[in-house]
């Protein structure tokens, strides 16, 4: 009999018997407890499965999307600057580059007279500064 | 069958009654419940069949009743497997599972005293002789009419022992206080039972 398997160990005392349950009653608990436990267990199976499948693919569908947006945003936009080659020009130009036409492109460009850094002559120079005294 | 009144000194000797039979008992708990966490339903099976009859008792005892008895044991071991990933590798069922089982029965109690509805009667559940049926809670009653009369720490202890199975040592670990002093309770706890129930009778 199953509680003669199961009760290991010290024996039940003699006196404490009219609190034990009868075998139908025993037999019925133990039914009605392990059909909702099997139920329960298959239950929290499938959910760890489906946790840990979820944990995995996770970082994947991440990825995913983040290149789907890239792609859509460059064929929402085609005249966009395509960052990764103006890294790479900046990088490989041997002569210094004007970061604005990169940075900006469609920005105005400044007033010519304002930027005119033309060097003065030596003469312009000594000029100025016998006006000066 | 009468049941006859506990002998005083019956599976208690001075080098530490059950000790032995609780530790091979419980050895292969830890695993069991492992096999549980990891959704092992068979385990889980044992489980519940080796705490079937102790829980029951304890139910009976604080509730007085088997229908609701088996209602808190029913409940218990089911609330029991939804919190089972809380066990720590390397526990016990037994003591973790009694405190479950405590609770639930308390919570049942307050709930049923709300609702104050009558016992059914075992006559009218079971398919057994009436005769022996009423015989058999007759003897049930006063058992717990019994346990009832006893002093707290003297019950604490006789229940702890007898019913759910723990040794000295854990009772005294559980209750703080000395392994002699949990002997002492179990000692007098059953030589008042002997006289209680030797009276009644």
């Amino acid at each position: 009999m199953m509680r003669d398997q199961e009760r290991e160990g010290r024996s039940w005392p003699e006196w404490l018997e009219p609190l034990r349950p009868d075998d139908m009653t025993r037999r019925r608990l133990h039914r009605a407890v392990m059909e909702t436990a099997e139920s329960m267990l298959r239950a929290r199976t499938w959910t760890e499965v489906a946790s840990r499948w979820s944990a995995v693919l996770a970082p994947l569908a991440a990825g995913l999307a983040v290149a789907s947006g890239v792609l859509a945003y460059r064929a929402a936009t085609p005249d966009a600057p395509a960052g990764p080659s103006v890294v790479a020009d900046v990088a490989s130009a041997v002569a210094p580059v004007d970061l604005g036409t990169y940075l900006a492109p469609d920005a105005e460009a400044p007033p010519a007279l304002l930027i005119d850094v033309v060097e003065p002559s030596r003469e312009a120079v000594l000029t100025a500064a016998l006006v000066s005294r | 069958m009468a049941s006859k009144p506990p002998a005083s000194s019956e599976g208690e000797s001075a080098s530490g009654a059950g000790s032995g039979p609780e530790t091979d008992r419980g050895a292969d708990e830890p695993g069991l419940v492992e096999a549980v966490q990891q959704g092992d339903a068979d385990s889980y099976s044992r489980l519940v069949a080796r705490y079937m009859d102790p829980a029951y008792a304890v139910a009976l005892s604080i509730l007085r009743n088997p229908h609701d008895a088996e209602d808190a044991v029913q409940a218990a071991f089911i609330r029991a497997l939804e919190r089972i990933g809380q066990l720590r590798p390397g526990s016990r069922f037994g003591p973790w599972f009694y405190r479950v089982l405590r609770s639930t029965c308390l919570n049942l109690r307050r709930r049923e005293m709300l609702r104050a509805h009558p016992e059914v009667p075992d006559s009218a559940r079971a398919d057994d002789d009436p005769h022996r049926e009423l015989e058999k809670k007759r003897k049930r009653d006063r058992i717990l009419e019994a346990l009832s009369e006893l002093p707290e720490r003297q019950r604490t202890a006789v229940m702890m022992y007898d019913l759910e199975g723990y040794d000295h040592a854990e009772i005294a670990q559980v209750l703080e206080i000395a392994v002699g002093t949990s002997r002492a309770n179990l000692h007098h706890g059953r030589q008042a039972l002997r006289k209680i129930l030797g009276d009644s009778e």
